[in-house]
């Protein structure tokens, strides 16, 4: 899996969010905001990972166990899946 | 036509009937442009539907205001107007009703209120003060004043049951501000630069979303509100 060329991850008034470049106009209300494990996952994806890279990724970076680190990988795939960003 | 735009030296082509907009920037300077705006350019293909005025116009927009962010610059789609030496502006997508919000002002507060562009204001962050400037680029029938004056907020109109403002956040601010202008760029350093002009701009001056109707008592109500917020803020 990898992040699509025409969306980046920038800081705006000190929060991260998932911009499309390339379109006309953005509605940032609509756009995706990242807390600091989702800022992780994404710089991962850019480089291209698998689902177990990314739980890898969480696991080194938090005290969690792996079952919680799967559900949030998931929750955190479908959300970009969701917007379209990513190439499977 | 070589014109001083934003206090830009900027050279615009007579193309598509843009000469007497640009009338009153034009320079008698002798110097190099620091913008080069290009006929060849307008995508007259693209827009068989609008006029070769219409084409012009927004391809013309569309250059200039890619090449501000090189220049600490950015336009935000609004009704700008001067009153008490300090610009203000009324910000939202088309039929939001900016230009009735200004004309309001200017019902309220007389001559000395001034609207100086009705649809693409420049503004610029020089020697830290974010001045408006008028440009060419007004609207249709839009007012069109050569002039700038010291930014001292933002408003986003919303159509309202009632009149009631308040302050925006930071992100809230930059959010809205980033989809009243432009957004496409080829490069992504053009993209960045403009994301870094709003983050400081969101920082330096106060941004509200006024719910309205359209009578005085909400022009009264963002006078008062966003001349209080300035003082506040120091701009």
């Amino acid at each position: 899996m990898k992040i699509k060329e025409n969306f980046v991850l920038r800081e705006i008034a000190g929060t991260n969010v998932v911009l499309p470049i390339g379109s006309a106009n953005v509605d940032l209300n609509g756009m995706i905001k990242l807390n600091a494990s989702g800022v992780l996952l994404w710089h991962a994806l850019e480089k291209g990972a698998e689902k177990n890279d990314l739980i890898e990724v969480i696991l080194a970076e938090y005290d969690i166990d792996k079952e919680t680190a799967e559900a949030d990988v998931s929750a955190f795939i479908e959300k970009l899946a969701r917007i379209g960003c990513l190439e499977i | 036509m070589l014109l001083k735009v934003a206090d830009l030296y900027t050279e615009v082509p007579n193309a598509g009937g843009m000469a007497p907009r640009c009338r009153d920037y034009l320079t008698e300077d002798k110097v190099s442009a620091d913008i080069i705006i290009r006929a060849e350019l307008y995508n007259y293909e693209k827009h068989p539907e609008s006029s070769d005025e219409m084409v012009a116009y927004m391809g013309s927009a569309a250059q200039f205001y890619r090449e501000i962010v090189k220049f600490s610059g950015l336009y935000l789609h609004s009704s700008a107007i001067e009153y008490e030496g300090r610009a203000y502006l009324f910000s939202g997508p088309s039929g939001r009703g900016k230009s009735t919000h200004t004309r309001l002002w200017q019902s309220l507060f007389g001559e000395s209120a001034r609207v100086f562009n009705d649809d693409k204001p420049a503004l610029r962050l020089i020697n830290g003060v974010w001045q408006a400037y008028g440009t060419p680029w007004c609207g249709k029938d839009g007012i069109n004043i050569n002039m700038k004056a010291p930014l001292s907020g933002i408003c986003f109109l919303k159509r309202g049951e009632e009149n009631s403002i308040r302050r925006l956040s930071e992100i809230e601010a930059a959010a809205q501000i980033i989809s009243q202008t432009m957004y496409r760029f080829k490069d992504v350093e053009n993209l960045d630069l403009m994301i870094s002009h709003v983050n400081k701009l969101v920082s330096d001056i106060p941004v509200y979303e006024l719910h309205c109707l359209p009578n005085e008592d909400a022009a009264r109500l963002s006078y008062e509100t966003m001349k209080k917020g300035a003082m506040e803020a120091g701009v």
